[in-house]
């Protein structure tokens, strides 16, 4: 018996032209059921949610029906009732819990958590503040809060990212709905934190007979978590039905194509599938084949840069405790080598890959960078020597919004390190401009348009033919993909992939991601806490893992795959059991690989 | 909150102590002072006996030491001719030019000066408030873009003509004396109710027309504040929660929008008094603005100097009380998580 059923609903956003959202989708949640609503970004699925709660910006227009029909009321369309009706307020969290992406932004930060979660209580039922506070408790202990009153009158900003995601589940159930609807409410989380609060979302389902509508672009969650799938794409849907059986004899090619582009740790696939677009093998290729432009390159495996034992400690205002960001690390990076940096947000890995471009300084230990055989201290470099470092490490920042100046049109961008150097002449400049457009796979006519005519994907795309304009001999990537789709991930992987076969530079990939780390990377460090755990080469990792966080890490990554799917009950016990050896110092354990683990577990590994 | 509101006034101390020294050292930047300029009149005139008389002032103000002794001696950090005898003891130094003590060449201006700038600033939140709150609800909509030409049209008129306009109307058409911050019959007499009264009739005019082109800006900071606030997420999942509009409103963007506008009230006030110079002037009112004016032409060091150190101690209490209001509204700010990054 259907709880909330979808029939031919249209939406339509005002615009010149109009944008159609959704186009006639139909389907249904089951009662007691997860159905899980998968699509990249743009295919409507959050516009679907909005819809049902009635948060539609003016001037939207919806059609078909969208039927609620729980125990707590009498049915209802909420596609014809106003939004405005006193009925469909009930409807909101009464009814309709509603579980946000980005719990920090979803938290007023001027109001304490517990507040915010009675509210909700308060506005359905006719309780008084004491009982709504007791219900929120009540509520935060469900969802496992450690301490739920001091978590009551605790403010969002005070509260870890897990722990806020569990605090919006509270606020969406206070008011006891019995429909759940959850909108990538993981995507702003660790992978470890990711399963925990999958795997409560799953035990809430179950011990308060939930019906949820699971909303999300990860297949890998879908496989673990889903008992129907809907499969959206630009507003329409592409397929429907058990998940079992999607997952088994879907031959529906957007599906497939959505399954190829996940990276796996357990097929490393030479290319990841692409789901639409441009794949660009044939450019990089290209490009490399002008043989007179190739720099003589260091033989491949020699030392380019190296941290030995840095640590960095950030001193806090006000007299709290120093945050030790990086603690005795040690990494080193060969010409032409691909490293991988894997770890939590927190960790370190963007601090050491500051370090690494001497954007600051080590606070103990050295960076060091080698230069026709000799290495020198990143700290010590001045004048003529400091400006060739910074033609041989190129950046590749997170956020390709924030990254490209919007006011420079990409001929600007891409020739601006010509420019800074005083390489090339203007007709140079030029040539090489179009080189590096045509290198990732975007056409000419961009050279003259400004950044914000670009998607996320083609935006990063033109980060990374900045970084590559001078030849540079290292990239550091921090996180380069976690802002876009898989599909737009599996075009950038790929062309990350063809342009290092080509060029022969050195990466350092660093993302939370092991899946991608693992596709990209000839040799992973697992970082935490500031220290490398564990580093081996990429193959060795997967298959023999001795740290007992690398193997949590493996444990939580999500497999697009419903043979191989996450146990989640088991990864949450996982880990609220201790991960330890935070201090243990690396033993190596084989050739290449090191552990931070003790001498007993050697024996044991 | 209350370690902060202590920890916060403290900190006052040592700012006021900058300021007045900062103001003292300005005060007597320009070359010569109010004494030697007087000798130098008398002996053009070839007078010779009340040169020795400037000659015993100089010694009697401490003319003849050195610039840092002198501002100390001012403040009543350090002993002077008689003592300890400054700011700090009470005694707010002689007025040269009109040959008797500040406090008396000031009497009632000071209070009078507080009491107009309290009001104006009290007028330009009561006028900033509702009128920003209703233009937010729908942007773009009759009373917003109403509001929006009268907040330009308060910005763009100075407020002396504003002043003058009214001084005329009121007196041509409804026989009203708007000159004034009392009725005349008041000055000088001790306060009374009837002389509050007269005060209060009389503060209206000059502090709406010294309000009006601040209270235009801050119409406009208080709408954009709200329109920011109103699409916010955490707007977003509250109103999912189920809360009423009215409520949601109240609750949330309000609050937040209301922190930049208390911020405020620190800037608002040293911009008052310095703008309000002009209107007292020509409504002839009875604040410390134009004698302050005639202080500085005349060099007049101590009356200058003490008038401006009443202000910027005017403006320190104005962001004490801007800084506790938004600890108080704003956790962030009384748990400091600045220090979490």
């Amino acid at each position: 018996m259907p709880v909330l059923s979808f029939r031919d609903v249209s939406l339509t956003f005002p615009g010149q032209p109009p944008v159609k959202a959704l186009d006639a989708v139909s389907f249904d949640v089951g009662l007691g059921r997860i159905t899980a609503l998968v699509g990249e970004s743009g295919s409507g699925k959050s516009a679907l949610a909005t819809a049902t709660m009635g948060l539609l910006p003016q001037g939207a227009k919806l059609s078909g029906s969208i039927l609620l029909d729980d125990a707590k009321g009498k049915p209802l369309d909420l596609a014809t009732l106003s939004p405005a009706d006193p009925a469909f307020r009930r409807v909101r969290g009464g009814r309709i819990g509603l579980v946000f992406q980005e719990p920090l932004s979803a938290f007023s930060p001027v109001h304490t958590v517990g507040s915010q979660i009675a509210e909700a209580a308060r506005a359905h039922d006719d309780v008084s503040r004491r009982a709504a506070r007791a219900a929120a408790i009540e509520m935060l202990r469900l969802t496992g809060f450690p301490d739920p009153a001091r978590g009551f009158d605790a403010y969002p900003f005070e509260l870890s990212g897990g722990l806020r995601q569990r605090a919006m589940i509270a606020a969406a159930l206070a008011a006891r709905p019995a429909v759940l609807i959850a909108d990538e409410p993981t995507t702003a989380l660790d992978v470890t934190i990711q399963a925990q609060v999958l795997a409560l979302i799953q035990r809430l389902q179950g011990e308060l007979g939930l019906s949820v509508l699971f909303i999300t672009h990860d297949l890998g969650l879908v496989a673990a978590l889903a008992d129907d799938i809907v499969v959206l794409y630009r507003g329409r849907v592409m397929e429907r039905g058990p998940a079992d059986a999607v997952f088994a004899e879907s031959r529906h090619p957007y599906f497939q194509a959505l399954k190829g582009a996940n990276p796996s740790l357990h097929r490393r696939a030479a290319r990841l599938a692409v789901v639409s677009g441009a794949d660009d093998a044939a450019a990089a290729a290209g490009y490399a084949a002008q043989p007179a432009r190739r720099r003589d390159r260091a033989a491949p495996g020699s030392p380019l840069i190296a941290a030995e034992h840095v640590s960095r400690i950030y001193i806090p205002r006000r007299g709290a405790d120093p945050v030790r960001a990086l603690s005795d690390v040690s990494l080193a990076i060969g010409h032409g080598e691909s490293v991988g940096l894997v770890g939590e947000s927190g960790s370190g890995k963007s601090t050491l890959a500051r370090l690494f471009m001497r954007a600051e300084h080590p606070d103990q230990g050295r960076i060091l960078f080698h230069a026709k055989g000799k290495g020198r201290d990143l700290k010590t470099l001045e004048g003529a020597h400091l400006a060739r470092f910074r033609r041989r490490v190129a950046y590749v920042f997170q956020d390709p919004y924030a990254a490209l100046n919007p006011r420079m049109t990409i001929r600007e961008t891409l020739t601006e390190p010509f420019a800074i150097h005083r390489l090339a002449g203007r007709k140079g400049r030029e040539v090489r401009a179009r080189e590096l457009i045509d290198l990732v796979g975007l056409p000419r006519a961009a050279l003259d348009r400004f950044p914000p005519a670009f998607s996320g994907g083609q935006r990063q795309r033109i980060a990374i033919a900045r970084a590559l304009a001078l030849r540079p001999e290292l990239v550091i990537l921090d996180e380069p993909t976690s802002a876009l789709d898989v599909s737009v991930q599996a075009q950038i992987l790929n062309l990350l992939g063809d342009l290092k076969k080509e060029l022969g530079f050195a990466y350092l990939f660093i993302s939370h991601d092991l899946a991608v780390v693992e596709h990209i990377a000839d040799r992973v460090a697992v970082m935490r806490k500031g220290r490398i755990v564990e580093e081996a080469p990429a193959a060795d990792l997967f298959r023999n893992a001795a740290h007992p966080y690398t193997r949590a890490l493996i444990a939580a990554a999500p497999e697009a795959d419903r043979a191989n799917r996450l146990d989640l009950a088991a990864v949450a016990a996982r880990a609220q059991g201790d991960t330890g050896y935070i201090d243990a110092p690396l033993i190596e354990i084989a050739p290449g690989h090191r552990a931070a683990i003790g001498a007993a577990d050697v024996r044991a590994a | 909150m209350l370690r902060y509101a202590l920890w916060r006034i403290l900190a006052m101390i040592p700012a006021l102590l900058a300021a007045s020294l900062l103001i003292f050292a300005v005060v007597e930047l320009p070359p010569g002072d109010y004494l030697s300029n007087e000798v130098q009149e008398l002996q053009s005139q070839g007078e010779g006996a009340g040169a020795q008389r400037l000659a015993f002032l100089r010694t009697e103000f401490s003319f003849d030491r050195p610039f840092l002794v002198r501002y100390a001696i001012w403040a009543g950090l350090m002993p002077g001719p008689h003592g300890f005898d400054g700011l700090l003891q009470g005694n707010w130094g002689w007025s040269f030019l009109y040959a008797r003590p500040v406090g008396e060449v000031l009497g009632d201006r000071v209070g009078l000066t507080a009491l107009l700038n309290l009001a104006t600033v009290f007028l330009v939140y009561l006028i900033a408030f509702p009128v920003g709150l209703i233009s937010a609800r729908r942007p773009g909509g009759p009373f917003d873009t109403g509001a929006t030409t009268l907040s330009y049209l308060g910005l763009a008129i100075p407020s002396f003509l504003l002043a003058l306009v009214l001084l005329v109307t009121g007196q041509a058409w409804f026989g009203l004396s708007i000159g004034g911050l009392m009725d005349p019959r008041f000055e000088g007499q001790p306060m009374s109710a009837e002389k509050f009264l007269s005060i209060a009739a009389h503060l209206a005019i000059p502090a709406l027309v010294i309000a009006l082109g601040s209270a235009g800006i801050m119409i406009r900071r208080l709408r954009a504040n709200l329109l920011d606030e109103v699409n916010r997420p955490y707007v977003t999942a509250a109103r999912a929660r189920g809360l009423s509009e009215t409520r949601l409103m109240t609750r949330y963007p309000l609050r937040l929008a209301f922190a930049p506008f208390v911020a405020d009230i620190g800037n608002l006030l040293p911009s008052l008094v310095s703008g309000s110079v002009i209107v007292s002037v020509v409504l002839n009112l009875q604040t410390v603005g134009p004698v302050l004016l005639s202080a500085l032409r005349a060099q007049d060091t101590f009356l200058a100097a003490f008038i401006l150190t009443f202000t910027a101690a005017l403006t320190f209490l104005g962001m004490l009380v801007s800084d506790l209001i938004l600890a108080w509204l704003d956790p962030r700010v009384r748990l400091g998580a600045g220090a979490r990054r």
